[in-house]
């Protein structure tokens, strides 16, 4: 009886692939060649290859399939950012280099730890304090006041914070806790939410919010309540809509962002005018007109994914997501305890409903609320979170891996 | 437990699934759907962009009159300064402040339609990007001729062809000359740049009372008659006609245009049967023809007594584009087919025609018309259209005389939408004229002028 | 220019990459799922393995996994073929007893050893023990109970 642990090597051939023919490619967009694009691809390639290399040899047991989506979905994000603004992509390619390093700690935290303990309580006053700390002195960028910047290096907090959020939400669910802890629990996710909606970042309260609430019902699998709490939720987006003066325009800008066109709605009308450029096929990388959309290189580069690279790809990557989902899911449903099943599920609910509220918001299903691609955005915070995320994932994944690894060895199998 | 942790994961994975379907479901609806219009705005900075870069293609109207084309790499517009404004709407401005064929159609005139392999053609054989040529169908010359029809009022004026819905002429007044714009770009100007024809919104007035008698007709109510005392007082308030009627039938009510017959039917018929017909009009709907870009107009179903017969009668909320009015006018005379109206006549890429006209159907054909066309016919015959009756032709139509709500002292708009029963010359008008007064006496005589000047052309 | 006409051709060919690394994700999902769920289904349930020390070349060195009731035989009906001439067509049973012991006991008049000593009925086998059924040697690995199963 043999266990057969499937590799993606050829996924992963494909990934550098693209990297490499997309940079190449790009290499030639000025006329004449230039050697600094298509170094830039054979750097990423390189690291790419060589972590996929190091996490399998360290971490026998791995998702490498999930890595390797991951990476693909990296390396569009990196192809577009060179192709739109070649200095925002160097620091994107540091920021992947680190996240990959906190990703790889992350997969050997989360390995050897129970479930953190009262260490949460720890979590959970720096993961306020992080929101608090951005509320307070932080800087207001597209109308939000997410982003702190200290000794010239600037990072938003909210994207630390939801990490934590994910571990605390994940130990307090996985079996019954005391009175006090429940209390202390509530009020920090009802703390968190409001500083959120104070600092006016939307995307960041509808995550949270539905993170918890879906946590909340995997936990506790009470329908109820849980309906409950979309409805609290839904009343207070309704209350929203007429208290605070953002949350209106938004709403107003959805419904109809062509008469906001020399305003409000220009970004939303520019997405969608790129998106419609495009066609199946898209434009061609290089030769669409990104260069008119707003914020191209974070919360709208699913516009000019669908420009340049069609609506066919567009779809696609969307498709990507849901396998990615799917994946984490399946990681969770095989968890050996109830704390780890939280964990991952919560971690691949934060990333999936990321990439649904950003997507939807920029083909107009929702209204829009600023938040970035997950892999794809351009941003150092954002995409270590969703680095470090992964790690969660592919750190209780290991887990799994040797359990099933002990069951097989005991039944006389081996795993190869 | 851990069972159920496991079932609420995969009734959550439903969830998600489920959402992420609905993603994609709803990003290939809308781009497929609403893509070209999203891409054709005036504000697409990539056709202003695409202008620098590639040889746009010329446009021409149906006869072949050239009326925006490249000459050593610049745009020209033709030199006569009349027939220049008259299709100034339908031709647009190349700074992309109106939806013109300049906008609307640059995906031909840019050569964003033509496909990868004859692009990649072109560009390894080395030419220049060449976008293809656009054919309209208009003629400059009845645009020139209604233009003409219009005088100095405000106002606009469509010609169609009710077989195949071509539109044969639209102005719409004051209009713009696209090679000055240095006022509109300054951000000049009053309302030169709306073009009337396709989203200006009117009362329709008494144009409507043929929606309310096809309503009529729909549900049998054709016998229906009422007695005309030159007013009635409906729910507290007086409507008044502009003549005393006496006892009238549905035919005698179209052609003299009588107000008091109508009011009283809205009640006789119901606004929510009044309702159904208007959609089938297309009222409330938004026509999506990928030709013209044309406002939606609007029937508003209320409760209130009052507002029900003024309603009825065009007034109330209702409003009309003339485009709009001027469909209607083509479905009835078509039997009831209402054709989707086209402004492309043809693509010519090179000495390659890659596009031509296939006439579509705007809505689901009604059941019979024939009694509504008579009626419009009775109207033109010996009724309140008799000014735009032609010696040698049959023609049809409804004058109508909308009240500008809240308005009483300057003059009411004057409509006439109308249609010549022939089968060569299949063609049909809507006229409004801005403030002019009495439809049959200000809007037929402009309608008359312009259908002779289009039958005189052959249409 | 070059550029154009390249980029313009390498459309297709990114979306070829993307179609093929979505559906390669899917087939190896989908693969490395019914595997897993068919190799750890066995797993789980097996009470634990015979490895066969000396005995026919096709499962010679193999582990052969004990489910809660076995019979071994020569016969395709059994559970567990031991394709060897000295060994019966339905040789023998091996089953977890009600107190969650390995019971061993003999079919007919197949010979059973173990540890050396011939079987006479039946007997409970532990680790380690060898088993022979005829000429084929065999020993016994039976799972420890951790508990968290259940």
């Amino acid at each position: 009886m043999i266990l057969e642990r499937r590799g993606a090597g050829a996924l992963l051939t494909f990934t550098v692939l693209f990297t490499l023919s997309a940079c190449g490619l790009l290499a030639f967009s000025g006329g004449a060649f230039d050697i600094g694009v298509a170094a830039y691809g054979l750097g990423a390639a390189l690291l790419l290859i060589l972590t996929y290399g190091i996490f399998s040899v360290v971490f026998r047991h791995i998702d490498r399939l999930t890595l390797v989506l991951c990476f693909f979905l990296v390396s569009i994000g990196l192809v577009l950012l060179v192709r739109l603004d070649m200095e925002v992509a160097l620091k994107q390619l540091i920021m992947l280099a680190i996240g990959i390093g906190l990703m790889f700690a992350t997969i050997a935290v989360i390995k050897a730890v129970k479930d953190f303990g009262k260490l949460n309580y720890v979590f959970m006053i720096a993961s306020f304090g992080l929101l608090a700390f951005a509320y307070l002195f932080g800087d207001a960028v597209g109308g939000a006041r997410n982003w702190v910047s200290i000794g010239g290096v600037s990072f938003q907090p909210s994207e630390i914070s939801k990490v934590l959020f994910v571990v605390i939400s994940a130990y307090f669910f996985a079996k019954k806790r005391h009175k006090f802890a429940s209390v202390m629990y509530a009020l920090y996710v009802g703390a968190c939410v409001i500083l959120l909606v104070l600092s006016n970042d939307l995307g960041a309260v509808l995550l949270y919010a539905a993170t918890f609430l879906i946590v909340f019902f995997a936990g506790t699998g009470r329908t109820g309540l849980t309906l409950l709490g979309v409805g609290v939720a839904g009343a207070g987006a309704v209350a929203s809509y007429y208290i605070v003066p953002h949350v209106k325009t938004r709403v107003m800008i959805w419904r109809d962002p062509w008469i906001y066109y020399h305003n409000q709605g220009y970004q939303i009308v520019q997405g969608l005018m790129a998106i419609a450029a495009g066609g199946a096929f898209g434009a061609g990388l290089g030769l669409g007109y990104p260069e008119a959309i707003p914020v191209n290189t974070s919360d709208y580069i699913y516009a000019v994914i669908c420009e340049e690279f069609g609506i066919i790809f567009g779809i696609i990557v969307i498709l990507l997501y849901l396998v990615f989902i799917v994946r984490g899911m399946i990681i969770a449903r095989n968890a050996t305890s109830r704390f780890d099943a939280l964990l991952v599920f919560g971690a691949t609910c934060m990333l999936s409903l990321q990439s649904f509220i950003i997507i939807a918001g920029v083909i107009k299903l929702i209204p829009l609320t600023g938040i970035t691609l997950p892999f794809i955005s351009a941003g150092g915070s954002s995409l270590i979170a969703c680095l470090v995320l992964v790690g969660i994932i592919e750190g209780v994944a290991v887990k799994n891996g040797k359990r099933d690894e002990k069951d097989v060895v005991d039944a006389g199998g081996e795993v190869i | 437990m851990k069972n159920v942790l496991r079932r609420n994961i995969n009734v959550l994975l439903v969830v998600f699934i489920i959402l992420f379907v609905a993603l994609i479901g709803y990003l290939w609806f809308v781009t497929s759907t609403y893509g070209e219009r999203w891409f054709v705005t005036p504000y697409n900075p990539r056709i202003q962009n695409m202008q620098t870069t590639v040889n746009a293609g010329d446009i021409y109207d149906r006869a072949g009159r050239a009326l925006l084309y490249t000459k050593g790499g610049e745009r020209e517009y033709i030199s006569d300064k009349g027939r220049r404004t008259a299709v100034s709407h339908i031709v647009g401005d190349g700074f992309g402040l109106t939806y013109g064929a300049q906008t609307n159609f640059a995906k031909y005139l840019y050569g964003f339609d033509k496909n990868a392999f004859s692009r990649i053609e072109d560009l390894v054989s080395g030419n220049e990007r060449q976008g293809s040529d656009i054919v309209l169908t208009i003629d400059a010359k009845l645009s020139e001729a209604a233009l003409d029809a219009l005088g100095d009022n405000r106002g606009a004026i469509v010609v169609m062809n009710y077989e195949t819905g071509e539109i044969l002429a639209s102005v719409s007044s004051p209009n713009f000359d696209p090679k000055d714009m240095s006022l509109f770009l300054d951000g000049g100007g009053e309302s030169e740049l709306v073009n009337r024809a396709f989203v200006g919104l009117y009362p329709p007035g008494s144009i409507f009372k043929l929606v309310t008698a096809a309503a009529m007709i729909e549900n049998d109510l054709t016998d229906f008659t009422a007695n005309c005392e030159g007013s009635v007082v409906i729910g507290g308030q007086e409507i008044a006609c502009w003549d005393v009627h006496g006892d009238i039938d549905l035919a005698g009510a179209i052609s003299h245009s009588c107000n008091v017959y109508f009011a009283k039917a809205a009640d006789v018929v119901g606004v929510r049967e009044i309702n159904e017909t208007a959609q089938a009009f297309l009222f409330n709907k938004q026509l999506l023809t990928g030709d013209v870009i044309m406002g939606t107009s609007v029937y508003e179903m209320t409760t209130d007594e009052t507002n029900a017969a003024w309603s009825a009668i065009g007034q109330y909320h209702d409003l009309i584009t003339p485009l709009h009015a001027c469909m209607i006018a083509a479905g009835i005379a078509n039997d009831g087919v209402m054709m989707a109206p086209k402004l492309l006549l043809e693509v010519v890429d090179g000495e390659t025609v890659t596009y031509t006209l296939k006439p579509t159907t705007a809505a689901t054909p009604m059941d019979d018309t024939s009694l509504l066309k008579q009626m419009m016919l009775d109207c033109v015959q010996n009724g309140t259209g008799s000014n735009a009756a032609i010696d040698g032709y049959i023609i049809g139509g409804k004058t109508g005389t909308a009240e500008i709500a809240g308005d009483e002292e300057n003059a009411e708009h004057a409509w006439f939408i109308g249609f010549v029963q022939d089968e060569q010359h299949p063609i049909a008008i809507a006229v409004i004229i801005e403030r002019a007064g009495s439809g049959g006496s200000n809007a037929a005589p402009a309608a008359r002028k312009v259908l002779a000047a289009a039958l005189d052309i052959g249409y | 220019m070059l550029y154009e006409a390249a980029s313009l051709a390498m459309r297709y060919w990114f979306v070829v990459v993307i179609v093929i690394v979505f559906f390669g994700a899917v087939v190896i999902s989908v693969k490395e799922y019914r595997q897993k769920h068919f190799v750890l289904g066995v797993a789980q349930n097996s009470i634990g393995y015979l490895s066969i020390l000396s005995g026919p070349d096709d499962v010679l060195g193999e582990n052969l996994q004990l489910m809660q009731e076995n019979t071994i035989g020569r016969s395709r009906r059994v559970d567990i073929v031991l394709a060897d001439r000295s060994v019966n067509k339905a040789h023998s049973q091996v089953y977890l007893d009600e107190y969650g012991d390995v019971c061993i006991n003999r079919l007919g008049d197949g010979e059973v050893t173990i540890n050396g000593e011939s079987l006479e009925d039946n007997a409970l086998i532990f680790t380690d023990d060898i088993v022979c059924f005829g000429n084929v040697v065999t020993q016994v690995h039976i799972k420890e109970d951790d508990g968290d199963d259940t």
